[in-house]
């Protein structure tokens, strides 16, 4: 690899201006965002291309967008942060049944540990850049994975306890008919009942505000289900799951 | 679509107009980033106009660009707090954002507009482009990078505008400049290279 190290080098250059240029197909812009994920270095070069080339973009006319767009983006926000968690899930009575996946996915809380490095790399892997990395990983960060069953990743998830703030962030599009939501749960150790933690933005990352759950985030899994429109009726999930897995530690 | 020159005939802003803007933009930003809302609202009035313009020029659909747009705001009120004034101007953070995301949806979609004669019509991009950008913001990085476009033969230029403002794809280009792939390849490498060292990095 050392003998190569200079070449290595001008192609790196070469993919990181090619990228913030925009001239590679979709497949080399998804290589070049895995290889932000995974190299800071590059994703630094991809990033002081986008700030070299990034003036031209003064060049091009404003033009006007239509006049409900805020109104539009104001009702995303909305759906985004509807996301207070609903205390009353907290006191469900215990004898309500859950099934056996949702104890299962509990379980997921304690087994600790090997999501954690994968998991930091699909959140980069949505940004990189002059997005720039992660906010700095500091004690109480979160992370989870959730994946489903297959083993194919669906969302991630980034706890932040020091803000109260998740921020949950789609790895692949799950296309969903709008008869049915995706709910987010908290899904405790031991066997307690999930807590909704909101429902889903059916495209793009939503930050959520989580506070009063923090408690009992460690050792916890994530899970998102598959919920009539407007969100599970009984205030424990009722359809499939979709995806989950456990909340570990950075 | 074309690049508009008309800004030619617009007094450049001078440093002490552009830079209140951008300092104001820079504090929505942060405000954005602790969660204010009236602030996103502050950002998206003071650039949406051109954020739209920059989609529209890549996506040349108007209901594909809204929703790129939408889904930008989107990106900036989640990740705001990723923006560093010392390392971008807030307006080329934006913009990047917004081209990243317009041309991932062009590569979804693309087939369609090429069919569309989006090639072609990129192919219409004035040569001219680097004179307007001397024009922007009065920023000294835009006039440096308007320099150094200008002193790329005119092919590599060409070449390095259209796929900047068109989206275009090296195939695209290619095929465009009736050129080899490879040739396309290392014309805008070199190109791409040859203003790296101009800007003096």
């Amino acid at each position: 690899m050392s003998d190569g190290a200079g070449l290595d080098r001008d192609d790196e250059a070469d993919l990181a201006a090619e990228y913030a240029l925009g001239v590679l197909d979709g497949a080399g812009r998804r290589a070049a965002e895995r290889r932000m994920a995974r190299e800071p270095a590059f994703a630094r070069a991809v990033a002081d291309w986008e700030r070299r080339l990034g003036p031209m973009a003064g060049a091009v006319p404003a033009v006007s967008p239509p006049a409900d767009l805020w109104s539009r983006i104001e009702a995303d926000l909305a759906r985004m942060t509807r996301a207070a968690p609903r205390t009353a899930a907290v006191e469900q009575p215990r004898g309500r049944r859950v099934s056996a996946i949702w104890q299962y996915i509990g379980l997921a809380g304690m087994g600790i540990g090997a999501a954690s490095a994968a998991a930091l790399i699909l959140f980069v892997a949505g940004s990189g850049g002059l997005l720039g990395p992660p906010p700095g990983v500091r004690d109480g960060a979160m992370t989870a994975t959730l994946a489903a069953e297959s083993g194919a990743p669906l969302f991630t998830l980034v706890y932040d306890a020091a803000s109260g703030m998740a921020t949950l962030v789609p790895v692949a599009t799950a296309s969903s008919d709008p008869a049915h939501v995706h709910e987010l749960w908290l899904v405790p150790p031991g066997g307690a009942a999930p807590r909704s933690l909101g429902i889903l933005a059916s495209t793009g990352p939503m930050r959520m505000r989580l506070d009063g759950q923090a408690a009992d985030m460690p050792r916890s899994a994530i899970a998102v289900s598959l919920e009539p429109a407007g969100g599970s009726p009984t205030g424990l999930p009722t359809g499939p799951v979709v995806a989950s897995g456990a909340l570990t530690a950075l | 679509m074309s690049l508009d020159l008309s800004s030619r005939n617009a007094a450049p802003p001078s440093a002490s107009a552009a830079d209140p803007a951008r300092a104001r933009l820079v504090r929505c930003l942060a405000a954005v980033a602790e969660g204010d809302r009236g602030a996103l609202r502050e950002v998206h009035d003071l650039t949406v106009a051109k954020l739209f313009g920059v989609a529209y020029r890549i996506l040349g659909d108007r209901e594909e660009a809204e929703d790129v747009v939408q889904d930008v705001y989107l990106t900036v009120w989640n990740r705001a707090d990723r923006f560093d004034p010392g390392r971008a101007s807030p307006i080329t953070w934006l913009a990047t954002i917004a081209r990243n995301r317009a041309i991932d949806r062009l590569r979804q979609i693309g087939g369609r507009r090429a069919a569309a004669g989006g090639v072609e019509e990129a192919a219409d991009l004035p040569d001219g482009a680097p004179d307007a950008l001397a024009l922007l913001e009065g920023a000294d990085e835009s006039r440096r990078l308007a320099d150094c476009l200008g002193g790329l033969d005119e092919r590599a230029r060409g070449a390095i505008t259209a796929a900047f403002f068109g989206g275009l794809t090296y195939d695209e280009l290619a095929r465009r400049d009736g050129m080899p792939l490879g040739t396309m390849k290392s014309l805008v490498r070199r190109g791409l290279m040859k203003l790296k060292g101009c800007l003096g990095e």
